[in-house]
Order: structure tokens, then C-alpha cells, then sequence
């Protein structure tokens, strides 16, 4: 099959939800195996994010304009979170476009790798604060600020937690107190 | 080979399960009951702390806690061997009564003059499949049995379920020694963080519970409005969905056509439930509309997360919301794995 596909090619894939069933095992045994992955993984969906506020157009000042802002990202981000963490709860801002459309994070692939490593060198050889730039995790909380901390809570939201709530209770807990415990926790919308 | 399939649930129109279970159905693994506790394998424990909630009744206050929120509630629990009913009066928050009866579930809002019933396919489930789940399990949660310390007066057994991967959470399980009953439960995140606790800060095992007494209570909805909201059984095959490849451990369990307020064109989405056997995941699909849906993003509360997120295909776009007791890239894996058909 595809087994030639490199790493940055595979991880790029699976966020573009492009892989195929061989392919989907492979992009995780990887990201499983190597922070480096996860690394890329997390700076592809910055990436996306940031191209998705962009006002795209084909040019060398556009794609300088994209590093800048993706590197001021991602170290906004690191301020958050260590690279080394698989977890993809990053608080991205909601995307603000009205007229989303679907991207392919490989067309950027390149200019990512490249704003990855930039970062990094950044990061590790002219931070002044050095290690020390590692957040410490939360103790009692995820990573991710949650949007509901910054946002007004969305009630559509709401309405699908509540749905979950109420139907999604498949699970070996949902009689002993998985019910019990979704009783307690839906909140009827304001 | 043996999936995740033991854990299809089965439409148990005729017979209810907890009634099954409260006139002590002779089921192969009976004897665990008399076992010690370290006899147990990981499905003999899940077998006993799923029929220790129907042997027994109980009066409790149960805590809900993570680092978003805090609930509380007075629980009221009851089997006579036929029926089981459970009440829930939420302590905080709007006030709120749940009343259960097996698989009927009526939520009442006083404050509002409001109810809603709803008959939920989820919690009918057989202390069999339950048997066989354990191997199936063990493939993604390592599992440990432990003593553990007392809760709410009662002395407990410590079960750990910590995953193989990154895909899921663990679970700490504490069964109060005598019964099996949950009597405490978290949810572990990375580096062993508990993301969200619920315990019986009070309880009371074998409290006189009139089970007539919630009967009467769930039939007298006088002066409510009472709504019964139409949920139908689909597949994603159905609506033009499969899955790509399955995210480990996870498999599709029940779709439902449903309706939401918040639906676009008030039209039926669709809500699908996944599960790898502890941690369920919810998604839905719904047409995709511009005016709706501007914001994908990613949300987290305690052990909840969810994602936003528009997909296209064929010139159709749909907008996708998944919701479950998993990492993000639980559900970002999900998201990836549907396609049309």
C-alpha cells in the first residue's frame, strides 16, 4: 500500500481526515510512539487555524504574513502547553469566518514543517526563559481553558451535552451510577 | 472473534432487564458473588456492581465534582424484585426531579411546570453481555483490583481500569465491599489528574424506600407539561454514513433520528452513540447551515469534551458535534473515521 508515505505526509493526512483504514493505524501507532508526531499533529491544527483567518492570497507577503502569525501562535500556545503532550485539547479560539471551506492542511505542509522547526529552534535556543517555558499542568483541570470559560456558553451546545447525557449512556458504569450521575449533571437550558 | 459486539444491546421490548436481574436470574457467573474479591476477574467485578444497584435499596446524597462545576443531588433508589425505580432531586442548580422506572425516565422541572419522558434503550443492559465484556475490555483498560479506603462509612474494594492508550481515560471504581455498590467513581486524565469525581457523600444502604410511593409520584404529572419526544431507531449505514476504520475499541452501538430545538430546519438529526465499553461518545450529524454553524471548535469540562466541526461531501456538507467521557483526539479520530457512502 501507501507504507512509503512519510511521517509529516501521514500525520497531515489524518487531520484532513484523508487516510485509509491501514493508514489510520499507522498515523497512530505514530503519534502514540514519537512527541515529535504529536508535535506536528498540534501545529497542523494551528496551521489550519490560522490559514482559515487569513485572507488567502498567492503571494511571498501572504506567506510571510502566514509564518509570522503561525509562529506567534504556536508560541502562544506553548505557553499553554508542553509540545511533547498528545492531547489536542489546545484552546483554539472558534474559528471567526463565516464562509469556511474545507483546507488542505497539505498544501501548507511545507511551510509548516518549516514554521515547526523554526519554533522549536526559537523555543530552545533564543528563549530566555528556557525550560522554564514548559507550562506546569493544571492540577485539577485539562489543559484547554474551556471555551465556556471565555465565551458565553453556547446553548446549542448545551442541548447536544444534554442529549449525551440522556441517550449516550452505553457503558458497563451507566446503571451502577452512570445514570445517577447524568441525572445529576443535566442542567436544563436557561 | 469476539468484539465489541458482546455489548450490543438488544431490544428488550417483552422483558425488562432489571426485573431479570431483582428475581435473580441464575446466570453462569452467580457464584462470583460468593468469590473474594481477588478472585474476581474484571467481568465478574462488572457483573457485581451491576446488580449490587438492583438487589439493594438505598437513600444517598451524591456529588458530582470537576474543576468546571460542582452538582449535587438526593438519590432514592428501590428494586422489589419486579421493577426498579430510581429518583434524582438535583440539590443545586434549577430545581429538577428524575424519576426512573427501568427504562422510562421522567424529568420533571417544578420551577418551570415542565417534564419530559423518554424511554432510554441504554439502560437495559444484560448481566451476560456484561460477563463476556471483560476480555474485550482488558484489550484497552489494564485492570487492578485494590482495598480501598472507606467512603461514606462504608469499607470498599478499589478497582483500576487504566488504558493502553491515549484514546480513553481511567476509571478508579470503588464497590462498597459488601454489596458492590458504586459508591465512589473518578475519572483519571493524564498523569493520574482526576477530571471529575462523583461520590455518595451520604448514603444509606437498605433504607426503607417506597417503591409505591415513586409510582405515584411518577404517574401524578398533574399541572405539567409533559413532553414525549419522538426518537426513532436509525443506522449510520441508513443515513449514508459508514466508518472508515475504527478508531481502537470504539464501534458504532445505536443511531437515533431525533429532534433538537437547536436542529437546523428543525428538521431530525442524527445522534449516534460509540463506545468502547466505559466511555461513551455522542455524535451528531445534522445538515449543515451557514447561519448555525459558524464556529468549529473544541470544548472541555471536566472529563466532557466536544468538537465542532463541518464536513463535505459531494457537493453536501453536514455539520458534526461530538460530545463523550474521551481525550480530543478521541473525537477528532471519530470525526475522521466517518464518510458517505
Amino acid at each position: 500500500m501507501q507504507q512509503e508515505k512519510n511521517t509529516e505526509e501521514l500525520i497531515s493526512a489524518l487531520v484532513d481526515g484523508e487516510l485509509q483504514a491501514d493508514e489510520f493505524e499507522q498515523a497512530f501507532a505514530l503519534l502514540d510512539a514519537h512527541p515529535q508526531s504529536k508535535s506536528s499533529w498540534h501545529a497542523y491544527h494551528v496551521a489550519g487555524d490560522v490559514l482559515r483567518n487569513s485572507q488567502l492570497a498567492n503571494s511571498a507577503a501572504r506567506d510571510m504574513a502566514f509564518m509570522t502569525s503561525l509562529t506567534s501562535r504556536l508560541k502562544s500556545e506553548q505557553e499553554q502547553h508542553r509540545l511533547a503532550v498528545v492531547s489536542l485539547n489546545i484552546s483554539i479560539a472558534p474559528v471567526r469566518s463565516a464562509n469556511w471551506a474545507f483546507f488542505n492542511h497539505r498544501r501548507v505542509a511545507g511551510l509548516a514543517a518549516i514554521a515547526i522547526v523554526a519554533t522549536l529552534a526559537w523555543q530552545l535556543g533564543f528563549n530566555p526563559q528556557g525550560a522554564d517555558n514548559f507550562p506546569q499542568l493544571a492540577d485539577s483541570s485539562e489543559q484547554a481553558q474551556p471555551l465556556a470559560s471565555k465565551l458565553i456558553r453556547d446553548p446549542r451546545l448545551d442541548e447536544f451535552l444534554a442529549a449525551h447525557q440522556q441517550l449516550g449512556g452505553a457503558s458497563a458504569l451507566q446503571l451502577p451510577v452512570g445514570f445517577i450521575r447524568n441525572a445529576t449533571l443535566d442542567q436544563p437550558s436557561r | 472473534m469476539t468484539r465489541i459486539i458482546s455489548l450490543r444491546w438488544i431490544n428488550v421490548a417483552q422483558l425488562t432487564l432489571a426485573g431479570l436481574l431483582c428475581i435473580g436470574v441464575d446466570l453462569a457467573t452467580a457464584q462470583s458473588v460468593n468469590q473474594s474479591g481477588s478472585d474476581r476477574g474484571l467481568s465478574d467485578w462488572l457483573v457485581r456492581i451491576n446488580r449490587a444497584s438492583e438487589r439493594r435499596s438505598y437513600i444517598g446524597t451524591f456529588v458530582v465534582s470537576s474543576a468546571d462545576q460542582l452538582a449535587s443531588s438526593r438519590i432514592w433508589h428501590v428494586c422489589d424484585g419486579q421493577v426498579q425505580m430510581e429518583r434524582v432531586d438535583a440539590l443545586s442548580g434549577m430545581p429538577k426531579t428524575t424519576i426512573r422506572r427501568d427504562q422510562e425516565v421522567l424529568t420533571l422541572l417544578p420551577g418551570k411546570l415542565e417534564g419530559v419522558v423518554q424511554n432510554r434503550e441504554a439502560l437495559a443492559i444484560f448481566p451476560n453481555i456484561l460477563a463476556d465484556s471483560g476480555p474485550e475490555l482488558e484489550r484497552y483498560y489494564a485492570f487492578r483490583h485494590l482495598r480501598g479506603e472507606r467512603v461514606a462509612g462504608y469499607l470498599t474494594d478499589l478497582l483500576h481500569l487504566n488504558p493502553r492508550d491515549e484514546l480513553r481515560f481511567g476509571y478508579r471504581i470503588w464497590s462498597e465491599r459488601e454489596s458492590g455498590l458504586v459508591v465512589k467513581l473518578q475519572i483519571i486524565g493524564r498523569e493520574g489528574r482526576v477530571l471529575e469525581q462523583t461520590v455518595f457523600s451520604e448514603l444509606q444502604l437498605d433504607a426503607p424506600v417506597s417503591l409505591q410511593q415513586l409510582q405515584r409520584m411518577m404517574a401524578n404529572t398533574q399541572g405539567y407539561r409533559i413532553e414525549r419526544p419522538q426518537v426513532h431507531k436509525t443506522t449510520l449505514e441508513s443515513e449514508g454514513w459508514q466508518v472508515k476504520a475504527n478508531v481502537p475499541g470504539f464501534r458504532p452501538l445505536n443511531c437515533y433520528g431525533r429532534q433538537l430545538e437547536v436542529a437546523s430546519d428543525n428538521r431530525l438529526l442524527t445522534q449516534c452513540i460509540f463506545t468502547d465499553g466505559l466511555a461513551p461518545v455522542s455524535l451528531f450529524l445534522e445538515n449543515f447551515d451557514p447561519r448555525r454553524h459558524v464556529k468549529e471548535g473544541l470544548y472541555v469540562s471536566g472529563a466532557t469534551h466536544g468538537l465542532t466541526r463541518r464536513i463535505a461531501s459531494g457537493g453536501q456538507a453536514w455539520w458534526l458535534t461530538l460530545v463523550g467521557e474521551v481525550p480530543t483526539q478521541t473525537l477528532v479520530a471519530l470525526a475522521s473515521s466517518l464518510s458517505r457512502r
